[in-house]
């Protein structure tokens, strides 16, 4: 992926003083983010990475463009790597463009796009757009949002990964929704990527999806890690983390316990939390750099949180 | 720990109520005093409706109606919602609609007086008090519910108020699939807004139901579908 610079020149300088407050220091970076191999390529990513569904799609509003600046300011300065965003997103798309341009250090981005339309003829003209939005060609990930209309997008996003227009492909699905159609995809397609809804608490592709995902050397991006949210607000808002999480892993925080759960599972390769927030950033960050648990553990960890 | 109910409608709603709030407030800077002048267009439109001079009244709404698609919808809503721009095209048909209706609708003298007043009277009430919510009670909403004033909400400005205010006008001008015709966008726009705000776990959309429902059940009864 390469920065399209005369517009990322332009950026900086119209960011201007402000500039100097949105790129955050070195200091207070947990060390040692880990990273897991993308099965096809052996490429490391990050095991945390970001969503932008509601969370970067603030439209043209300068303000809240700029605090969403200085989130993924903390998430490069934690080593962060994959960014998922959508043309269902509405602006995050644009705002993702407008916040790479203002920050000095996005090294180690993993550009991660989707494809969501019904017109099957469509695929290139909309990679296109959103490679002008993000002013970056090319993406590293291309997904089909959802599996629309994913026979014919797939075709295409085949054809451009030959041609070098994108790095990896794969498909995307939540809330457990079309595990069989995914299943069946994975087991036919050369795909790179498959994303799903996996936490704690969502824990159906366990069954098949994940054990076949080993099987066929498919990359795992878990969605939706925190539930969309209430799940972390409510184990904050009720719950102290368990001592003998924090002395078997060094869980400190719902962040650790919840993240460190999903992506120590073998097949999953990254988890991608949303933030609205600087302090939620680094903690979700925080929870890549740490101790994982065993999976003895992470069965105690499920059954303590069904226990709740 | 999950709410599966919400999902569908969730996945409709892709911003979070701080950025649709902050739009609302952006929309109402950049247009200010703009609004002491749509809030009288929309109390003179109430007026000329109640004694039934439905043409004059028509164009005041018609504007209103177009401002909002073009102001509101088409530019800020559609940058944070991929549906966005349908809705805007929508009310720019609805502003269209309503002006044939108006247009085309048989002047009221047509019929007995004592007629029209006993066929009228549900439909009047209805529609003044639906008229009263959009126009003069609509910017106290946001305060009411703790809401800065900046986030008021005004008819002519906003698409909330103005979808409520033209079901009342229409209410009071309108009869028959003329009726339907101008309130099926506001009626929709309604739901939307309402489910929109149940998902922002927003205050008021109980009040759009409210709108919707007083609309309906007047429009049905005006003109039974079917
Ligand atoms: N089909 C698909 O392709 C698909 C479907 C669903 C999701 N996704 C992707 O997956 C990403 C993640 O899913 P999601 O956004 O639905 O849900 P999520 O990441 O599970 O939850 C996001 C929510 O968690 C809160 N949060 C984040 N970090 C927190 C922390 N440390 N402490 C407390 N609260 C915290 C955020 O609020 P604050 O802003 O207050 O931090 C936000 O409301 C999406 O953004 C999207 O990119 C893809």
């Amino acid at each position: 992926m390469t920065h399209i610079s005369r517009r990322r020149l332009l950026g900086l300088i119209a960011a201007g003083a402000a500039g100097a407050t949105l790129n955050p220091s070195a200091a207070d970076v947990a060390p040692g983010m880990r990273k897991k191999p993308i099965p096809s390529s052996g490429e490391g990513i990050p095991v945390i990475g970001m969503g932008t569904w509601k969370t970067f799609n603030v439209g043209g509003d300068r303000q809240l463009r700029l605090d969403r600046t200085r989130v993924l300011g903390e998430f490069f300065r934690h080593g962060g790597g994959m960014v998922d965003c959508s043309p269902m997103y509405g602006s995050a798309g644009a705002v993702m463009g407008f916040a790479l341009a203002q920050l000095d250090n996005t090294d180690g981005l993993f550009a991660a796009e989707k494809v969501w339309t019904n017109n099957g003829s469509d695929t290139r003209q909309q990679i296109a757009r959103l490679e002008s939005t993000w002013d970056i060609a090319p993406f590293d990930l291309m997904q089909i949002h959802n599996l629309v209309g994913w026979q014919a997008h797939l075709e295409t996003v085949q054809a451009m990964k030959q041609e070098g227009s994108v790095r990896y492909i794969g498909i995307t699905t939540s809330h457990g929704r079309r595990h069989k159609e995914c299943e069946r995809i994975m087991t036919r397609e050369d795909i790179d990527f498959l994303q799903l809804t996996y936490s704690v608490t969502q824990r159906e592709a366990e069954r098949r999806l994940l054990p076949l995902a080993r099987e066929r050397g498919i990359a795992v991006i878990a969605n939706r890690p925190y539930d969309h949210g209430p799940l972390i607000r409510r184990l904050k808002s009720r719950e102290k983390v368990p001592e003998w999480a924090e002395q078997a892993f060094d869980c400190r925080t719902w962040a650790d316990f919840l993240l460190r759960f999903i992506v120590s599972h073998p097949a999953l390769t990254c988890a991608i939390p949303a933030t609205t927030r600087v302090d939620h950033m680094n903690e979700n960050m925080r929870a890549g750099a740490g101790p994982m648990p065993t999976p003895e553990l992470r069965q105690r960890m499920a059954r303590f949180i069904e226990a709740l | 720990m999950n709410d599966l109910s919400s999902y569908a409608i969730a996945d409709f709603v892709p911003f979070t109520a701080e950025v649709y709030f902050r739009l609302i407030e952006r929309v109402s800077e950049t247009w200010w005093p703009l609004h002491l002048l749509t809030l009288t267009a929309g109390l003179a439109a109430a007026g000329l409706a109640w004694s039934g001079q439905t043409r004059s009244v028509g164009g005041l709404m018609a504007a209103a109606l177009a401002w909002v698609s073009v102001t509101f919808l088409l530019t800020g809503y559609a940058s944070l919602n991929w549906a966005g721009s349908w809705f805007g095209w929508a009310f720019l048909l609805a502003s269209a609609l309503l002006l044939l209706s108006v247009l085309t609708q048989p002047a009221p003298c047509q019929m007995p007086a004592r007629t029209l007043r006993r066929r009228d009277r549900v439909p009047r009430l209805a529609g003044l008090a639906l008229t009263a919510l959009g126009v003069p009670l609509y910017p106290l909403i946001a305060p009411l519910a703790g809401r800065d004033w900046s986030q008021a909400e005004v008819f002519g400005i906003h698409p909330d108020p103005t979808a409520v205010a033209t079901l009342g006008i229409a209410l009071l001008t309108l009869h028959g699939y003329r009726l339907w015709l101008t309130a099926i966008v506001p009626l929709l726009w309604c739901l939307v807004s309402a489910l929109t705000l149940q998902v922002l776990q927003a205050p008021s959309p109980e009040l759009l139901y409210a709108a919707i429902a007083v609309a309906l059940l007047t429009c049905v009864k005006d003109t039974p579908l079917g």
